[in-house]
């Protein structure tokens, strides 16, 4: 019978214990972060856990769309930008880089591509994953 | 990055389907209007059903099966099977019917959803078509469909937020920002045009928005000039300029997004072969690419554009360069410049000029969006497509009036993109019979 992991529910259960989690392609190496089933790079079927890899890096900044800011999300973790991330051997996803206001956008913009770290942040009843440059 | 490998080479149809009926309404504020508040999703989407058979010399006996398509079934009617909701509107009871929703991709969709049908060999006349009421929702489920409400920005805002994928994409609070700008911002920077984007931008709005006031299926007819005047105003530049039209991110203004409307398109197909039994002008679809990406792929609109394009174009041996009008989803008003560049229908890092130099424009060389677009002529969400295949019809067969074409228009492509997931890139070729 098919048994049916819970993946989602391990990636945030993971952070609470301060660990980012990511499933490695067990054909190709290729790394799903965040965390899917099978491999979106070659289509093997099988990815296997493991943590996620140290070198990140950020390859693109914006500011929030005035159409897209979340007050709440604001009021949590205070200014932020943007951002396309890409951890090594995995695709490019989107992001927000914390600790970065509107006028240090351009700034941080002329350093790209630079690496990140990543911040476990307390939400609304549950932890996530923002990025801080290294 | 590309995901040109990820998506499997298209296979040639198993027999060749062609349009040969197109209806639409025009798009309308339907509650603000008199005229139009209370027309309800079943009537819309009849009547632009009937128009497309009349169009194409049909009667509802005739069509094999429909496909109705819609952006939003829940939030715009709470609608469950809604394929059945419109059934009995014209004529359709009892045949076999599908519904499909893909966001703002629902009207390409509509497209290649009845060509396959009819592809496959299983039914010889397909209906397909699209109805979104995207500015005047339904009131509640304690009343007829005829009595309505707006959907504010607000609400606009949250259901384009609250719809993202909800196991991690959702929590990262910038698929909006990403999606609208991702793409431009890699342009600009790869073609080193930061001092020039502006003028590019606002040139583009204010030629759409002359474009969508000339255009009688417009929800807009009035110029940015006009505007200008109404606010004593020296021009649209001006206008364009001012405290009225504010910027929302680093480069796009609100002239920028999508107006957002209530309408209705349809188009009938069948085999080739029978095409000139009903018409003297079909149209044949070559071929059709299709990618997807979900919306926490930073400028997945590209990346998608890429792939879709790439398979089209290997599929049909056809390039951009062979095409003679190029249509496409706007609803960031810049996408009228970025997706006829990554298809090859203008060269490569040239498109911010071509908009300069009036080249896009219906009077150029190589149009664009000659109805004026989702930011001027309007956006009903899934619709919009089937709208587009509309227009693009009916420059096919030089009907478009004041925003006709100068050149004849053998081949077409439309690039359609819906709300973070499919983009489509349509090849059609016209084959009209001499002198038609």
């Amino acid at each position: 019978m098919l048994k049916c992991e819970r993946i989602v529910k391990t990636f945030y259960d993971a952070l609470e214990e301060g660990k980012i989690l990511a499933r490695r392609c067990s054909e190709c190496g290729h790394i799903e972060y965040p965390p899917y089933l099978a491999c979106n790079a070659c289509g093997n079927l099988d990815t296997e856990w493991v943590e996620l890899p140290e070198k990140v890096m950020c390859n693109q900044v914006l500011p929030v769309s005035a159409m897209f800011m979340d007050p709440d999300f604001k009021a949590n973790v205070g200014d932020y930008a943007i951002a396309a991330i890409q951890p090594e051997n995995a695709f490019e996803v989107g992001s927000v880089l914390l600790h970065v206001s509107p006028e240090e956008v351009d700034e941080i913009r002329a350093k790209l591509p630079a690496p990140v770290k990543p911040v476990i942040v307390q939400e609304d009843g549950y932890k996530n994953v923002h990025w801080e440059l290294a | 990055m590309s995901y040109v490998k990820n998506v499997n080479p298209l296979k040639p149809y198993s027999r060749g389907v062609s349009i040969i009926g197109v209806g639409a309404t025009p798009f309308m504020l339907t509650m603000d209007n008199k005229e139009t508040r209370g027309l309800t999703h079943g009537e819309l989407f009849g009547y632009a059903a009937i128009e497309a058979m009349r169009d194409a010399g049909i009667t509802a006996k005739d069509v094999d099966m429909y496909v109705h398509g819609n952006a939003g079934p829940g939030w715009q009617e709470d609608m469950g099977t809604p394929n059945m909701h419109v059934a009995n509107w014209f004529g359709m009871k009892a045949k076999p019917s599908v519904h499909h929703s893909e966001a703002c991709g629902t009207g390409y969709v509509a497209l290649e959803q009845a060509v396959s049908y009819v592809a496959s060999g299983a039914y010889d006349i397909v209906l397909t078509g699209c109805c979104d009421f995207s500015y005047s929702i339904y009131k509640d489920n304690k009343h007829p469909s005829f009595m309505r409400k707006h959907c504010t920005d607000v609400q606009w805002n949250d259901i384009v937020i609250n719809s993202q994928a909800k196991d991690y994409t959702m929590w990262q609070h910038c698929g909006g920002s990403l999606a609208t700008e991702a793409w431009l911002d890699r342009y600009v920077v790869e073609n080193k045009i930061e001092d020039k984007i502006e003028d590019v931008l606002m040139t583009l709005s204010k030629y759409s928005r002359e474009n969508a006031a000339r255009n009688p299926y417009s929800v807009n007819h009035t110029t940015y000039d006009d505007m200008a005047k109404m606010f004593k105003m020296e021009s649209a530049e001006e206008f364009l300029r001012s405290k009225y039209n504010p910027k929302l991110g680093r480069y796009m203004h609100a002239s920028h997004f999508e107006v957002r409307a209530d309408g209705a398109a349809a188009a009938i197909v069948c085999p080739t072969e029978m095409a000139y039994k009903f018409t003297d002008r079909p149209v044949e679809v070559l071929g059709i690419g299709h990618s997807c990406l979900e919306q926490n792929t930073p400028a997945l609109e590209k990346f998608a554009t890429e792939a879709a394009y790439h398979n089209v174009r290997e599929l049909t041996g056809l390039t951009g360069k062979d095409i003679d009008l190029f249509t496409t989803n706007d609803f960031f008003q810049q996408c009228q410049f970025l997706a006829p560049e990554e298809c090859e229908y203008i060269p490569r890092g040239e498109g911010w000029q071509y908009v300069l130099d009036g080249r896009l424009q219906t009077t150029g060389d190589r149009p664009v969006n000659t109805h004026g677009g989702r930011c001027c002529y309007g956006h009903a969400h899934g619709t919009s497509g089937m709208h587009d295949l509309y227009e693009t019809i009916m420059q096919m067969r030089g009907e478009r009036g004041e925003n006709q074409v100068q050149h004849p228009i053998n081949y077409a492509m439309i690039r359609g993109f819906g709300g973070s997931q499919n983009v489509l890139c349509t090849i059609l070729k016209n084959n009209a019979k001499e002198g038609k």
